[in-house]
C-alpha cells in the first residue's frame, strides 16, 4: 500500500529521567522501523510547560518523529504509544501539506535532530 | 419603509443598508459582509474602498497574502495570535484569515491544544 508521511508528537513523563526517556525514544524509534517507517526523523524538543497539567505534570518532555509509512501498519505504532507508561500523551498526524522549502531552511538550524536517516529537516514553521 | 430610506442615500454611502438584508435583525451590527453591493459600481479589491467602509480597511488574509507561511500545529507562538485571552479561537472577522486558512487554523489549534501547547481554557480565568 502507499506510504503515507506521519508525525507523531508524544509527551514523555518528566519524571522518568534522561536516560529513560532516550531509552523511550529509542524504543519507539525501534517500532516505527519495524513496522517499515521510513526517513524517520527524530527531534527532541526538551522539556516543556505545559498549558495544562497531564497526568498532574506541568512540565513534559516533548520528542517528535517524523516518518512515512504504509496506513494500515500505523496503528502497531500507535498500540506501542498507548501502552507506555513513560508517555503521557501522544498525537499521531498524518501530514499531507509540507512547508515550502524555505521556511524549512530557515527553522531547521534550531531544531536539534538526534538521527536523521533521510536529510529531512522536521516540518516546524515560523511566524 | 425600506424604500422611504433608499431614497434619501447617495449612491456610495459608508454604512450598510438594514432594509436590504432580510436577515439582518434591526439591532446588528451594521458590518458589510463582502460582495458587491447591489447597484454599486466596486471593483473588488483586496483591501476593499476605504470610502464605502465603515471600520477602515478590509482585513486580508496573512496566509493568503504570503503564500510562504505554513500553518504548523507545532508552532504555539504563532497559533497564539489566533487565541484570545480566554483561550478560545477568534473568529474570522477578527482574525482577518479567508474561509480556507482559517480552517486550517481551526485545526492546528486544536490538535496544539491536545499536545498542550496551547490551552483549552486559560488558567488564569479559572482560579
Amino acid at each position: 500500500m502507499q506510504e503515507r508521511h506521519y508525525e507523531t508528537v508524544c509527551i514523555i513523563n518528566p519524571d522518568v529521567g534522561e536516560e529513560a526517556a532516550k531509552e523511550i525514544v529509542k524504543k519507539i524509534s525501534g517500532v516505527i522501523e519495524k513496522q517499515k517507517g521510513v526517513a524517520l526523523v527524530v527531534s527532541d524538543w526538551g522539556r516543556k510547560r505545559m498549558t495544562y497539567p497531564i497526568a498532574k505534570k506541568t512540565s513534559g518532555h516533548y520528542v517528535l518523529f517524523s516518518y512515512d509509512m504504509p496506513p494500515d501498519i500505523e496503528k502497531e505504532v500507535e498500540l506501542a504509544l498507548r501502552y507506555h507508561e513513560g508517555i503521557i500523551r501522544y498525537q499521531t498526524v498524518r501530514v499531507e501539506k509540507r512547508p515550502p522549502k524555505k521556511v524549512q531552511e530557515a527553522k531547521a538550524p534550531q531544531v536539534k535532530v538526534e538521527e536523521a536517516k533521510a536529510p529531512q529537516p522536521e516540518g516546524g514553521a515560523n511566524g | 419603509m425600506a424604500d422611504e430610506i433608499r431614497s434619501e442615500r447617495p449612491a456610495t454611502r459608508p454604512t450598510p443598508r438594514p432594509g436590504e438584508r432580510p436577515a439582518a435583525r434591526p439591532g446588528a451590527r451594521p458590518e458589510y459582509r463582502g460582495g458587491a453591493r447591489p447597484g454599486s459600481d466596486s471593483t473588488r479589491r483586496p483591501g476593499g474602498d476605504a470610502s464605502r467602509r465603515p471600520f477602515g480597511r478590509k482585513k486580508v488574509c496573512a496566509y493568503c497574502k504570503n503564500k510562504e507561511l505554513f500553518i504548523d500545529y507545532k508552532d504555539a507562538r504563532v497559533l497564539r495570535q489566533f487565541i484570545s485571552e480566554r483561550g478560545k479561537i477568534t473568529p474570522r472577522r477578527i482574525s482577518g484569515a479567508c474561509a480556507r486558512h482559517q480552517r486550517e487554523i481551526a485545526i492546528a489549534l486544536k490538535r496544539a491544544r491536545n499536545l498542550a501547547l496551547l490551552p483549552f481554557a486559560s488558567s488564569r480565568f479559572e482560579e
